[in-house]
């Protein structure tokens, strides 16, 4: 320490060692004491900093600005570090590495298999499910029909011969009809004689 | 700037308590690194620990309370940008924040061209004033003495003084070595000298 950098530091930093280079502070201290004329450079120093200590001022940070500088929580601004830029929603979703993509292809796999299996025991119930409707056949009395003028299956008490089965009951059940009181000849879909092509829509 | 009118001797930088020194703070690069992981709790730390400095920093340039906010919370906007992107061996949190504040403040002040005469008005005022009111003018002439100073120069005479940033975080923060920060300091306080010696003669020394 030689009195030029002493006075540098004076000059710069003022007398409070504490704003001094930590490389130099002890040994400005020490040659601060070494002489009346580093002594008075000090002083002066000192005088000018507590002059300039009447302009310091403190804030209390308002709570709302605090808010809304919390809420600006990195979490909520994704950016991209090259181009500091919002990542699109694509980038965010889709993964980055060969596992997420892994993932992602076990995952459709499984939901594949899941719904060819569940397509197929559906297919089997309703094989299962060989419904029979009880309608009169058209060859019994073609005139009559299976509907009445109000949509409703309508049964012709005349013409039929045999009464609904367990299965017509559920169904006509099921579909809302009441239960015929009289008696139906029970057929298949696939009969012909029950087509549906004998319907009369009314 | 609230606060910016009454003479406040509480330092910008207190010293911790003993309860406070016992407690190891993490870092500000560990605080960094875990709010760009979205952790909001050491985001509000950052926060606490550095928006009071970056709004009085504001305040001392732009001496508006308005725009001061608006400086501090583009600050942490850029800050909430970076911090994903931030490395240790980056300047510390401290330089980098005031560089950004700074730089924000002098796009504004660009666009707000205001002029020295205020500044020098006050100086004035407050040397004609009685000795009560030169009392009471003593701080509102020292700030007026530092506009008076080239940006820069005040720049530096904030961190170093009124902020307490080594020499090192506040040539980091003016982006200049801190032999240049040492000059820049030199000058700035020779400026300060002669502005303020017609008011407090005997307080300087120069009877």
């Amino acid at each position: 320490m030689d009195a030029s950098r002493f006075t540098n530091i004076l000059d710069a930093y003022g007398a409070a060692s504490k704003r001094w280079p930590a490389t130099d502070r002890s040994a400005a201290l020490a040659y601060g004491r070494s002489s009346k004329e580093a002594a008075a450079a000090l002083e002066r120093a000192e005088n000018l900093d507590a002059l300039l200590d009447k302009g310091m001022c403190d804030v209390s940070v308002p709570d709302d600005l605090k808010s809304r500088i919390l809420a600006l929580a990195p979490v909520d601004v994704p950016v991209d570090n090259e181009t500091e830029n919002v990542i699109p929603l694509w980038r965010r979703i889709l993964p980055r590495d060969r596992t997420g993509w892994q993932r992602i292809a076990a995952t459709a796999l499984i939901g594949i298999t899941a719904g060819i299996l569940f397509s197929e025991i559906r297919q089997d119930r309703a094989d299962s499910q060989n419904i029979d409707i009880a309608a009169v056949t058209s060859s019994a009395t073609p005139e009559t029909p299976f509907l009445d003028a109000e949509g409703l299956l309508a049964f012709d008490e005349a013409t039929a011969e045999t009464a609904p089965s367990q299965s017509d009951l559920a169904f006509l059940s099921f579909t809302g009809f009441e239960a015929p009181t009289g008696t139906a000849q029970p057929v298949s879909m696939d009969d012909g004689a029950g087509s549906l092509a004998n319907l009369d829509l009314l | 700037m609230k606060g910016m009118a009454g003479i406040v001797r509480i330092p910008s930088h207190r010293p911790a308590s003993p309860a406070e020194a016992g407690k190891a703070s993490p870092s500000d690069d560990a605080l960094l690194a875990r709010t760009a992981k979205g952790d909001h709790a050491a985001w509000g730390l950052l926060v606490d620990r550095h928006l009071a400095a970056v709004l009085r920093y504001a305040g001392y340039v732009l001496k508006d309370d308005t725009q001061a906010e608006d400086i501090a919370q583009d600050t942490f906007i850029r800050l909430a940008k970076k911090a994903s992107d931030w490395k240790e061996d980056s300047p510390s949190l401290r330089s980098w924040l005031y560089r950004v504040a700074r730089n924000l403040c002098i796009d504004h002040m660009r666009t707000r061209r205001t002029t020295s005469i205020d500044a020098a008005e006050d100086i004035a005022d407050a040397r004609d004033g009685s000795t009560m009111e030169r009392d009471i003018d003593m701080e509102r002439s020292v700030t007026a003495a530092l506009n008076l100073l080239p940006e820069r120069q005040r720049t530096a005479i904030v961190l170093v003084h009124y902020e307490g940033l080594s020499g090192t975080e506040a040539g980091a923060a003016l982006d200049i070595s801190v032999e240049a920060l040492e000059s820049l300091l030199a000058r700035a306080r020779r400026t300060l000298r002669r502005e303020l010696a017609s008011l407090a003669p005997e307080l300087l020394g120069e009877h």
